[in-house]
């Protein structure tokens, strides 16, 4: 029994050394943090929940909260309904293996983009001079259009289609090998009683994907909840908080603030919330014993 | 899906959907191209003018200099082959532990992997930055090629895991058998056999250290030891483009090649749907 731990062990030190120092001591560390007040300066100083109760007492809270909930509900609802629209056709539709792989490498194009580049490909389609995109191609039509800068006009609307276009390959593409692996007998039998495709979609594609919508939904929540990098890179959070979302607040708090304290108990907040549906979702996919992935 | 034999509605319903698939794509392909091209672009003319920061300094029109890219695509080229190569190593010695071997804790690793590959750690950056300055790595490369690691092994030991455990035990039983220890018939028999997974390992890894930007936004500071990101978005900043749009297209490309490359290459291995952490995971 000894020396098969030891063996274990040995295979695992790289893996257990690595994510304990630098994964878990970390998590342990950002709940200990978000008891005191760390700043630039490095000082161990414990307040309790001074920082909780801060958070409580900002005016922003309220607006930052809202903007996540907005960003994620509107963000998550339209790429769900999209992959299976885009799963859906590629799959069931076209039954061209090269068309539909050909379009599904154009939609993973987004997402293969590293953001810093994707984010400028933004602001200049968006640019508010006569160098943006959308603002010339308006004028090349009505020549007595007044440019507009749409960032800053609709920064909430542009972070979310900004966020869609990224994450609608993972999603389709998850979609896409379930609808595949649906048997061609249950369309086969559905065609002979003379269902229509809507129907089709509805009471086959849907049903039996259902595990993998499921999925995708919890996939998209938590990283929509928590993967603050294309607002940080497009509009950081501004004008005026608009497109602040939670998750970014505890990175501007300890990294441009550096209110180290401040920043962690933000984080921790909302690791909590993270581990709920974390939780709900093993619940859900154990109980159910159909847990896709 | 069967494609042989499509009956008439079949095939019309099909150019329909490819005539609507390509009116979805068209703005984002439009969007890529349009961009892109522009690098190719001074004044109007053709030329390879706006590439020129690649080799040496470069001179913008309003008198700014801006500095070569080549110490910053080494780094990024040291970081990646460092966080790609070391990743696929421990994971797959951690993967093969979990899914083949018996010992104490086990259990308990195998589910703290599934918490810790769901779990965020851009959240978690506040404190990794303190442990870097505590074990005195903070502002190095060697400091985030660590953390990167940490951060993505849960989930590829995972998927390796995954791969591990759907091979036959008895592939394994007569390596043992035929005079291998448990090393020597890991490296020479059941590796070849987890190839698949090794490629995919590597090619989001890849993905995700070429293009990673929030680590060394937040771990590396003061100009020490720029990479290709963080290069491109100091001239990049939310409020005023530093250099014009044909030079960050020009850059753009210089940094999307690699990742081209591989996307083409391991494409089959994406279109699997075995997509490790999805984008932006660190």
């Amino acid at each position: 029994m000894k020396g098969k731990d030891l063996q274990g062990y040995a295979f695992l030190s790289p893996f257990l050394i690595l994510v304990s120092i630098f994964y878990i001591a970390p998590a342990i560390l950002t709940i200990i943090m978000s008891f005191s007040s760390l700043d630039g300066a490095f000082l161990w100083e414990f307040v309790g929940f001074e920082n909780y109760g801060k958070i409580f007492r900002d005016p922003n809270t309220f607006l930052i909260l809202r903007n996540t909930i907005l960003y994620i509900v509107i963000s998550m609802a339209i790429i769900v309904l999209l992959d299976l629209f885009i799963a859906t056709l590629t799959t069931y539709f076209i039954k061209s293996d090269g068309w539909a792989s050909f379009f599904k490498s154009i939609i993973m194009i987004p997402m293969i983009t590293p953001s810093v580049v994707y984010s400028v490909l933004w602001i200049w389609y968006l640019d508010a001079s006569d160098s943006g995109f959308i603002n010339s191609f308006i004028r090349f039509f009505d020549t007595d259009f007044v440019s507009v800068n749409w960032i800053a006009k609709y920064p909430f609307q542009v972070i979310i289609i900004a966020q869609v276009v990224v994450s609608l390959a993972y999603g389709a593409i998850i979609f896409s090998s379930a609808i595949r692996s649906i048997p061609d007998n249950q369309f086969k039998a559905a065609h002979v009683d003379g269902a229509g495709e809507w129907e089709i979609v509805k009471t086959i594609i849907i049903p039996n994907i259902r595990p993998h919508i499921k999925f995708i939904i919890m996939w998209e929540t938590l990283g929509l909840m928590t993967n603050y990098l294309n607002i940080l890179l497009i509009t950081n959070g501004g004008p005026l908080n608009r497109t602040e979302v939670w998750a970014l607040s505890a990175y501007h708090k300890a990294f441009i603030d550096q209110q180290y304290g401040y920043g962690a108990a933000i984080s921790v907040l909302l690791i909590l919330v993270v581990f709920m549906i974390m939780l709900l979702w093993m619940f859900a996919s154990k109980s159910k014993k159909e847990g896709e992935e | 899906m069967s494609q042989q034999n499509l009956t008439h509605s079949e095939r019309r319903k099909q150019n329909i959907a490819i005539a609507v698939m390509f009116i979805f794509i068209l703005p984002i392909v439009f969007m890529f191209i349009i961009f892109f091209s522009m690098a190719f672009f001074k004044d109007g003319r053709l030329t390879l003018e706006n590439f020129s920061f690649v080799w040496g300094e470069m001179r913008l029109r309003d008198q700014t200099t801006i500095k070569s890219m080549l110490p910053a695509l080494k780094n990024s080229i040291i970081f990646t082959f460092g966080v790609t190569s070391s990743e696929v190593v421990i994971s797959l010695l951690a993967g093969y532990a979990l899914s083949r071997l018996r010992f104490t804790g086990r259990r308990t690793i195998q589910t703290s992997l599934l918490v810790l590959r769901m779990f965020p750690t851009l959240l978690l950056l506040i404190a990794v930055l303190y442990v870097l300055i505590a074990l005195h790595i903070v502002n190095s490369l060697k400091g985030v090629v660590l953390v990167a690691l940490a951060f993505r092994l849960p989930g590829s030991t995972f998927i390796i895991k995954n791969f591990f455990d759907a091979i036959p035990r008895d592939i394994e039983n007569s390596t043992l058998v035929d005079g291998c220890t448990r090393f020597s018939g890991f490296r020479q028999v059941i590796i070849y056999l987890v190839k698949p997974g090794i490629v995919s390992i590597a090619v989001f890894s890849f993905l995700s250290a070429w293009s990673n930007f929030i680590l060394f936004n937040t771990l590396l500071f003061g100009n020490k030891t720029p990479v290709v990101a963080t290069y491109i978005r100091a001239l990049t900043r939310n409020e005023q483009m530093i250099a014009p749009y044909s030079v960050i297209a020009a850059m753009g490309i210089v940094y999307m090649i690699p990742v081209i490359v591989f996307f083409t290459i391991s494409q089959k291995q994406l279109m699997e749907g075995n997509i490790g952490g999805g984008k932006g995971t660190a």
